[in-house]
C-alpha cells in the first residue's frame, strides 16, 4: 500500500493536517488509528448517558496494565486519555484559552527552561484562526491581547457562580469568562447549543469534537481513515528518510506495510515518543530524532488541584443549571508567578452546586425531603491547573508489553517534581480563601494524581537540534520527510490548556507549506 | 451456563415474596396519565422471567443480546411506573413525557437496539402485573417503589431498581420532572438556545 501523505492518529491535530493538507494538494491523505470507531451524536448512547450517568466512552481510555509509574510523582492514565477515532476531543471539557505571552519565553524571563522558537505576536493570527477552527466562545476584551474578536459570544455566568465570582472580587482577584469551544451561536455547519447539559456526550454536535472534521472528510476521495491499525515502527531508506510504516491490523492480526512520501504523527504526547524509540535502525540507534537523548524527556502535564467545601445552607436553591464552565480566573497565570514559582488556572466546577434529585428519589426520600436538601448545606468545588515545570529527568518510555490497542505499553519515570508541595499547598490556600470568603467551608483541599490529560513537551520544538526534537515547521530536526503535529512538541510546559495552542502551532507551520 | 439459562433456573428460587415494603403505609392513589392495565386484563409476559422479587438472576444486564418491542401491555406497565414516579414526587405535571406512546418511543431506543433492555423491562413488567394480580394495584406499586436502593443486584429486585426504576427515574427528572423542584435547566434536559438573551435557558448571574 502506498499513499502520498500518511497520518497516524486521528485526533484533533491529525484531522486539521488531513483537511489542510489535502487543501493544499498534498493528498492522497492515508489516516492510521490504533483505536476502534466510536459512534458520537448517537440517540441511544446519549439516552444511556442521561439515564444511567456514564460517559459511553470509558472502555476508550487507558488501563491499570496499560502503563506504569514510578518516581516522586507517578502518573495514573486512566481517564487522562482516549483512544478511538476522533481521539481525546472526544471527551474533552473544550476549554480553549490562549498560553499567555510569557509562556513563550520562559528561558529568557527565568534563566532555567526552554523558550519558544517565536513568540506570542508570531502566534497569535493563527490564534485566531484556531479559534474559529474549534469554534470558540469567549470574551474578547479579555486579556490576553487579541488582534480578532472570538468567533462566537461567551454564555453568561450562571447564578450559581454568584457567590464566587463576589468573593474573586472582594479579596481583589481578577476574573474572566473561560474561552470554551462551545457553538453559542451555529457555526462551520455545526448546531448550536441548547444548554442540554451533557457536554462530555453532546447529542447534537454543538461542542468540537475530533470526529467532526473526519465527517466532513468522510466523502473525498483522497481520505482514507483506517481504524484498529496501530502502527507499530517507523520505516527508512536513510537517516534523513522515512519511506513509511509497519502497522498491525487488529481485526486480523497481520501485519501491513505503508508507502508515504511524508508521516505526520499526530498520536499524542505519550505514544510519539514511543513510536520514535521503538523505531531504531543503524542511523538511529537511541530511536529516531533521538541522538540528542531528547525524545520522551521533560514529559509534563498541568497537576491538577481540587478545593471542595460546603456552605450550610442554600436558600437562593442555587443549582448548577448550565453544566460547561465559564468563569476562569488568571491571576495567578502572569510574568511574577512565572518568576517566583508555578502558575497556576483557575476555574469552577460547573457541575456545582448540585443536587442530584433523581439519585435521592432514588434512596426513597420524598419530594419534601429533597426541597429541604436543595436548600440545605450546598457544595462547591473550585478547580486549579497548576504549571509543573518541564523537567529532563521526567520521562515517557517503552513498557514491556503491548495494550489491547496494539500499541507499547507506557512507562513513566518521574524522578523529580517540577513544583514545591510548597508552591501547590499555597495554591490550594488561596482556592480555600476563595470558598471562605464565599460563605464556604472548605471541607478538602488536595492535589490529584496525574492523568496526563495535557502531556507535553516530550519532542519539544527548537531551533537547534541540540535542545529540540522538531523545528518550527514541526518536521523533526535530521529527517527531511518526518513530522510531529501534537502536544508533544510544546518548548515548555503552560497553565493553560494547550488543545488551542497546538491548533495554531498547526496553522502556523502550514502557512509556510506550498500549495501544490 | 447462558445467561437465558440462568434466568430460567432463577425462576424457579424462591417463591416467597420479601416483605420489605409491605409494612409502608404510604398509599398511592391512581397514578396520574392514567395508560396502567386494568388488573383482570394483566398477562403474565413471559413464563421463563421470574416473578419473584427475591428471586435469584444473573448479575448484570440480563439478556442484552435480546432485542425487541415491547408489547403494548410491557408497555403499559412502563407507563405505569413511569407515571407513579409523576405522582410519587410530584414531577408528573413538569414532564415532557406526556403519554404512554411518548415514553414507548424513549424506550424503543433502550429495547430494539443492543445492549437491549428488552428482557429487563419484561421482567419488571412480569412483577408488577404479579404483585397487581396479588395485592392490587396501589400496593403493588408501593413494593416495586419500596425495593432497596442496594438490594442485591442477583436478585430480581435488584434488576428491576438498577435497570428499570433508578433509569426511569432519571428519565422523568432529566424531562422536565426537575421544574417540580424550582430549577430552570437540568442535564438532560434541552433547554433552548443561548442566543436569546432576554430568554436564556437557565438562572443567570445579574452582577
Amino acid at each position: 500500500m502506498e499513499t502520498e501523505t500518511l497520518i497516524i492518529g486521528s485526533g484533533v491535530a491529525g484531522s486539521l493536517l488531513a483537511r489542510e493538507l489535502l487543501r493544499k494538494g498534498y493528498g492522497p491523505v492515508l489516516m492510521l488509528e490504533a483505536g476502534p470507531a466510536f459512534e458520537m451524536r448517537r440517540q441511544r448512547s446519549w439516552l444511556d448517558y442521561v439515564m444511567t450517568k456514564q460517559a459511553p466512552y470509558s472502555h476508550l481510555h487507558d488501563l491499570e496494565a496499560d502503563f506504569s509509574s514510578s518516581g516522586v510523582a507517578p502518573w495514573y492514565l486512566p481517564g487522562g486519555r482516549l483512544f478511538g477515532r476522533g481521539g481525546s476531543t472526544i471527551h474533552w471539557g473544550g476549554w480553549t484559552p490562549r498560553a499567555q505571552p510569557e509562556d513563550f519565553l520562559f528561558q529568557t524571563n527565568t534563566g532555567e527552561g526552554h523558550d519558544w522558537p517565536y513568540d506570542y505576536d508570531a502566534l497569535e493570527p493563527f490564534y485566531c484562526q484556531a479559534e474559529a477552527y474549534l469554534q470558540v466562545a469567549g470574551d474578547s476584551d479579555a486579556a490576553p491581547a487579541r488582534s480578532q474578536p472570538y468567533p462566537l459570544p461567551p454564555a453568561p455566568y450562571p447564578a450559581s457562580l454568584g457567590p464566587v465570582i463576589e468573593a474573586i472580587g472582594r479579596l481583589g482577584y481578577s476574573s474572566q469568562v473561560l474561552p470554551i469551544a462551545r457553538n453559542t451561536r451555529a457555526i462551520a455547519g455545526q448546531a448550536k447549543c441548547q444548554t442540554i447539559g451533557t457536554c462530555d456526550y453532546c447529542p447534537i454536535g454543538a461542542r468540537f469534537t475530533g470526529d467532526q472534521p473526519l465527517d466532513a472528510l468522510a466523502d473525498n476521495p483522497d481520505f482514507t481513515l483506517m481504524l484498529d491499525a496501530p502502527v507499530q515502527r517507523l520505516l527508512m531508506s536513510s537517516k534523513t528518510e522515512v519511506t513509511g510504516v509497519e502497522y498491525l491490523d487488529n481485526t486480523t492480526g497481520e501485519l501491513h506495510t505503508v508507502d508515504a512520501a511524508r508521516v505526520f504523527l499526530c498520536a499524542g504526547a505519550l505514544e510519539i515518543p514511543k513510536l520514535l524509540m521503538v523505531s531504531t535502525n543503524a542511523d538511529w540507534p537511541d530511536g529516531i530524532g533521538n541522538d540528542a537523548d531528547l525524545v520522551g524527556r521533560h514529559v509534563v502535564a498541568s497537576p491538577f488541584l481540587y478545593v471542595r467545601g460546603q456552605a450550610d445552607q442554600n436558600p437562593d436553591r442555587l443549582q448548577a443549571e448550565l453544566n460547561f464552565p465559564t468563569l476562569c480566573s488568571r491571576h495567578w497565570d502572569t510574568p511574577t508567578q512565572q518568576l517566583d514559582s508555578n502558575k497556576l488556572f483557575v476555574t469552577a466546577n460547573p457541575d456545582t452546586p448540585a443536587v442530584d434529585v433523581a439519585a435521592l428519589m432514588n434512596q426513597g426520600r420524598s419530594a419534601a425531603d429533597i426541597d429541604a436538601a436543595i436548600a440545605g448545606p450546598m457544595a462547591f468545588e473550585l478547580w486549579g491547573a497548576l504549571q509543573e515545570k518541564s523537567l529532563f529527568e521526567n520521562r515517557v518510555t517503552l513498557g514491556d508489553g503491548t495494550t489491547r490497542f496494539g500499541l507499547p505499553q507506557t512507562k513513566l519515570d518521574i524522578p523529580r517534581q517540577g513544583y514545591t508541595d510548597e508552591v501547590k499547598n499555597g495554591y490550594l490556600d488561596l482556592m480555600s480563601g476563595i470558598l471562605t470568603e464565599a460563605g464556604i467551608a472548605v471541607e478538602l483541599a488536595i492535589g490529584f494524581p496525574q492523568r496526563g490529560d495535557h502531556a507535553m513537551c516530550t519532542t519539544r520544538m527548537s531551533t537547534s537540534d541540540t535542545d529540540g526534537v522538531v523545528g518550527p515547521d514541526l518536521r523533526v530536526h535530521g529527517v527531511d520527510n518526518l513530522y510531529i503535529a501534537s502536544n508533544a512538541v510544546m518548548p515548555y510546559s503552560m497553565a493553560a490548556n494547550p488543545t488551542l495552542t497546538l491548533v495554531a502551532v498547526i496553522l502556523k507551520a502550514l502557512a509556510d507549506l506550498p500549495e501544490r | 451456563m447462558s445467561r437465558r439459562q440462568l434466568l430460567e433456573a432463577g425462576a424457579l428460587v424462591g417463591v416467597g415474596l420479601l416483605t420489605w415494603g409491605c409494612g409502608d403505609n404510604y398509599s398511592p392513589g391512581s397514578p396520574d396519565g392514567g395508560g396502567s392495565p386494568d388488573d383482570s386484563d394483566a398477562q403474565p409476559p413471559d413464563n421463563l422471567l421470574p416473578v419473584d422479587p427475591s428471586a435469584t438472576v444473573a448479575e448484570g444486564l440480563l439478556a442484552p443480546e435480546d432485542s425487541g418491542t415491547l408489547d403494548a401491555a410491557a408497555l403499559a406497565s412502563l407507563w405505569q411506573l413511569f407515571a407513579e414516579i409523576g405522582r410519587r414526587w410530584e414531577s408528573g405535571a413538569m414532564s415532557t413525557i406526556t403519554s404512554e406512546a411518548a415514553l414507548g418511543d424513549i424506550l424503543a431506543l433502550k429495547t430494539m437496539e443492543t445492549p437491549s433492555y428488552y428482557t429487563e423491562y419484561r421482567l419488571a413488567h412480569g412483577v408488577l402485573v404479579h404483585l397487581t394480580g396479588e395485592y392490587g394495584a396501589d400496593q403493588a406499586l408501593d413494593m416495586m417503589f419500596a425495593f432497596p436502593a442496594d438490594a442485591a443486584a442477583d436478585t430480581v429486585a435488584g434488576h428491576i431498581r438498577t435497570y428499570t426504576l433508578a433509569e426511569l427515574l432519571r428519565l422523568q427528572v432529566a424531562y422536565g420532572g426537575f421544574r417540580r423542584f424550582g430549577f430552570t435547566n437540568y442535564p438532560g434536559f434541552a433547554g433552548g438556545p443561548l442566543d436569546t438573551p432576554d430568554a436564556l435557558p437557565y438562572q443567570t448571574w445579574e452582577g
